[in-house]
């Protein structure tokens, strides 16, 4: 399964900022790892919530997006587990909500990876790709896909960000 | 303290003048009201502010509109006065809002600070208000990571309804958080306090 991320010139008018994509990017979501970098600040986090979480919903694909603070997502899984009467105590929250989910391929994750024992666990279940934003350096050897890339993000004239893809 | 005093007493004031008083059936008193609301929030905050909240208020005040024409045309309870009722009630749950968000915004952290009452008390009302601000923000993110939930997708009652659970664990988490926080700061300030002297 590949989905493209469209040459273009996306503006967000809610967050004031501006992705270039100078050619299609094409991304294949099997036995995949793209680890997206850039500076801090740069929007990686932006680029993750903005394009690729809508592009994904547009393909009609099944994911889970893993965010930043850990906190946050753990009430809303909590709470909403809890409203649909599917909260298993006796289950990892994680597993549990994953199953819910019908156990999506595909894991975005926006520096999840520093809650280390939560991230091996929903490494454990079947994964075809992941979308990483990291800052440890030891992510590859985390994960066995075949396909490693890097989603570039820079910037361009101090304005707009220029989003490229790389092989690792 | 005099600017939290007046505050309090305008609160006061208004629900005593223009909800418990008979000014709360007049709707061009409550129509001056809430104009007079709307102008106060855009200089305290400013205009998009002021559209966001009644972007946000208008789903409620169209519901009360709907059930009030369906009162109307049911001539529920024998009574033929829903519209007016439902009109004053549209006037005055924007005008009630906007008096308690704007007393809530125009009472600063240094202001509770500056309250003659024990440190414990003020700390209460400090993380209260820490855990409110804060919560501003996680109400969106919250909403945003609901949205990712495919299981949700279907139904606006489990989403919503998930979403005031969440809130509730929020509160009751990020209280005991910013309390921990505040009071090993208020220790660590303490001891200092004391070491100098």
């Amino acid at each position: 399964m590949k989905i493209i991320l469209a040459k273009g010139r996306y503006y967000f008018k809610e967050r004031d900022i501006t992705y270039n994509v100078d050619s299609d990017i094409v991304l294949n979501l099997e036995n995949s790892l793209y680890t997206i970098s850039g500076n801090n600040g740069i929007g990686k986090t932006a680029f993750l919530e903005l394009l690729l979480l809508p592009l994904l919903k547009r393909n009609k694909l099944d994911f889970a997006y893993l965010e930043q603070n850990k906190n946050n997502q753990l009430y809303t899984i909590e709470s909403s587990l809890a409203f649909c009467k599917k909260l298993d105590r006796s289950k990892d929250i994680y597993i549990n909500w994953l199953e819910v989910l019908d156990y999506p391929k595909i894991i975005v994750a926006d520096e999840f990876d520093k809650y280390s024992s939560s991230f091996t666990k929903i490494l454990s279940t079947k994964i075809s790709c992941i979308f990483l934003v990291s800052h440890l350096k030891n992510v590859q050897s985390q994960v066995q896909f075949k396909n490693i890339k890097n989603i570039n993000i820079c910037l361009k004239d101090n304005k707009e960000r220029v989003i490229k893809i790389e092989k690792e | 303290m005099i600017k939290i005093f007046t505050i309090l007493l305008s609160l006061l004031g208004y629900m005593i003048f223009f909800v418990f008083s008979t000014f709360n059936s007049n709707i061009g008193i409550q129509l001056i009201v809430l104009f007079g609301f709307l102008m106060a929030n855009t200089l305290v905050n400013d205009i998009k502010n002021t559209y966001n909240t009644i972007l946000r208020l208008l789903p409620f005040l169209a519901f009360l509109f709907l059930f009030g024409v369906i009162f109307q045309l049911l001539n529920l309870l024998g009574r033929n006065d829903w519209m007016n009722d439902t009109i004053i009630k549209l006037l005055l749950f924007p005008n009630s809002l906007f008096v308690c968000k704007l007393a809530a915004e125009l009472i600063s952290l240094n202001d509770i600070y500056n309250l003659p009452i024990s440190m414990h008390n003020k700390s209460y009302i400090i993380t209260i208000k820490a855990v409110l601000i804060k919560g501003k923000y996680s109400l969106k993110r919250c909403m945003f990571l609901l949205n990712t939930y495919k299981y949700l997708q279907k139904s606006k009652l489990k989403k919503y309804g998930s979403l005031i659970l969440a809130l509730f664990f929020y509160l009751e988490q990020e209280s005991q958080n910013q309390w921990l926080v505040f009071d090993n700061r208020m220790r660590h300030l303490t001891d200092m306090k004391k070491k100098s002297q």
